[in-house]
């Protein structure tokens, strides 16, 4: 994939310009307004992962990278939604029949359709290999029944990509939101990523017929956790480092001007310690996003694992940040005043989504040392 | 590329996950639990790059990946094709 530069450029200006001032109204208001969700259709945001030839601007690795981070800076919520679409968007590209591309593809990358990926069960989170869904086969293709609960975007989505046991072993279905027998009930008040529309599904007794199977039967964990997840953990990634670079920039303008005796705060020592650990984290996090990035536009083996330190390091990097954001603006950071509320309250989901920071460290743990040298 | 250059190079790569030494070419990686099924992601990444090859929906059966000679035949059968 070659680089887009200007497409990216234009992407971020979109996401800073037009949905960075939003972002307080849209948690208040707990949506991304159809009208907002179009606007970053026109702007191919939701083509970032689809091949050109199916309408897609498909970035390279550098290039998502640099759009995830600048949606995770303008709105927690909106990189959830795109989190989650692109994740499906790269699934259907990479493993996808020829049918199942162009029927579906064009779609996803004009955002006339929004996809979602329905993992998460009241019982079980990433646990992909203990799902509770249970998908059997039928004559005409397949039976699925199970709930799938904390969906990101299940409100709006009109595909769902969903994971269930078939025979014990995992595989994944494309379920369009209109299949009989699906019910999606919103589930509103999360802590942070408050707009991202989330919803429980229940799945009763809904019939799929053969094509909706995307990947194998026989390695559709691998399939799933190398291609589905492995994307959203770098996406996940990217976004908390921009978070933190949104935390830093609220930061140090505030510190500047905010003065204590006579003098402005950011010439106290002790708020430059906080300025200093924020700064050098969030420039740490985003190397490592983009050290991860060149292993994935490289088809590098340890881009999985790079992603997930990534993953890890930057969520624990948005938690810091955020933190200090509060911190140095006080009460006007906990109050409706102020986005740094609603980036503290952001921060803390990063730690929980696309795989735990406890997940990511038995992944990264299990993985040995040799990626780190490489 | 010779067959037993492509076993050599496979095996570089499996050993630098697989802690056994003297695993076999004909033994199955995963009856024996030297990987588990989602190691298989970072093997096809691996041959996808080593190889140039483009592992397919349909190549995804445990007979193509499961030891070094089923991997190197695998291989060899996607770089015939293509050169076809």
């Amino acid at each position: 994939m070659k680089k887009n530069g200007l497409k990216t450029s234009a992407l971020c200006e979109f996401l800073q310009d037009v949905v960075a001032p939003q972002a307080d109204e849209l948690d208040t208001q707990q949506s991304i307004p159809k009208r907002l969700r179009d606007q970053a259709g026109e702007m191919n945001l939701w083509g970032i992962c689809v091949p050109t030839e199916y309408g897609g601007i498909q970035l390279n690795a550098e290039d998502f990278s640099k759009v995830c981070m600048a949606t995770g800076k303008a709105s927690g919520s909106l990189l959830s939604l795109l989190t989650i679409h692109s994740m499906v968007c790269a699934a259907i590209s990479r493993w996808g029949t020829k049918q199942q591309k162009q029927a579906l593809l064009p779609e996803l990358a004009s955002g006339r359709k929004l996809a979602a990926f329905a993992q998460s069960e009241p019982q079980v989170g990433c646990d992909v290999a203990n799902l509770q869904t249970v998908i059997e086969k039928s004559a005409h293709g397949y039976v699925i029944n199970g709930v799938k609960k904390w969906i990101s975007g299940a409100q709006v989505a009109d595909l769902f990509l969903v994971p269930g046991l078939h025979q014990g072993k995992p595989i994944a279905l494309l379920v369009e939101r209109a299949t009989a027998g699906l019910e999606i009930t919103a589930i509103n008040d999360m802590l942070g990523f408050r707009a991202a529309m989330l919803g429980e599904i229940t799945l009763n007794n809904c019939q799929l017929s053969h094509d909706t199977l995307l990947g194998s039967e026989m390695f559709g964990l691998a399939q799933l956790v190398g291609s589905v997840l492995d994307v959203g953990r770098h996406a996940i990634a990217c976004g908390a480092t921009g978070l933190a670079q949104a935390c830093l920039q609220l930061s140090t303008e505030y510190a500047s001007r905010r003065k204590i005796d006579g003098k402005p705060m950011d010439q106290l020592q002790l708020v430059q310690q906080m300025l200093s650990d924020s700064a050098v984290q969030a420039r740490a996090a985003m190397l490592m996003c983009m050290d991860a990035a060149k292993a994935r536009d490289e088809g590098q083996p340890d881009m999985i694992v790079k992603s997930s330190a990534a993953k890890y390091f930057a969520s624990m990097t948005a938690k810091l940040a955020a933190d200090n954001c509060v911190q140095i603006l006080g009460a006007y950071g906990c109050s409706g005043e102020s986005a740094a509320q609603r980036l503290f309250r952001d921060a803390k989901i990063f730690d929980i989504i696309e795989g735990s920071t406890q997940i990511q460290q038995t992944l990264i743990a299990g993985e040995g040392e040799h990626w780190v040298f490489n | 590329m010779e067959t037993q250059q492509l076993k050599e190079s496979l095996r570089g790569f499996l050993q630098e996950y697989i802690k056994v030494a003297d695993f076999k070419d004909d033994e199955n990686i995963f009856a024996a639990k030297y990987v588990n099924s989602l190691f298989v992601m970072q093997l096809i990444l691996f041959v996808e790059k080593e190889f140039a090859i483009r592992v397919e929906t349909e190549d995804m059966e445990l007979a193509n990946f499961c030891s070094v000679d089923a991997l190197a035949a695998f291989v060899d059968k996607k770089q015939s094709e293509a050169a076809a």
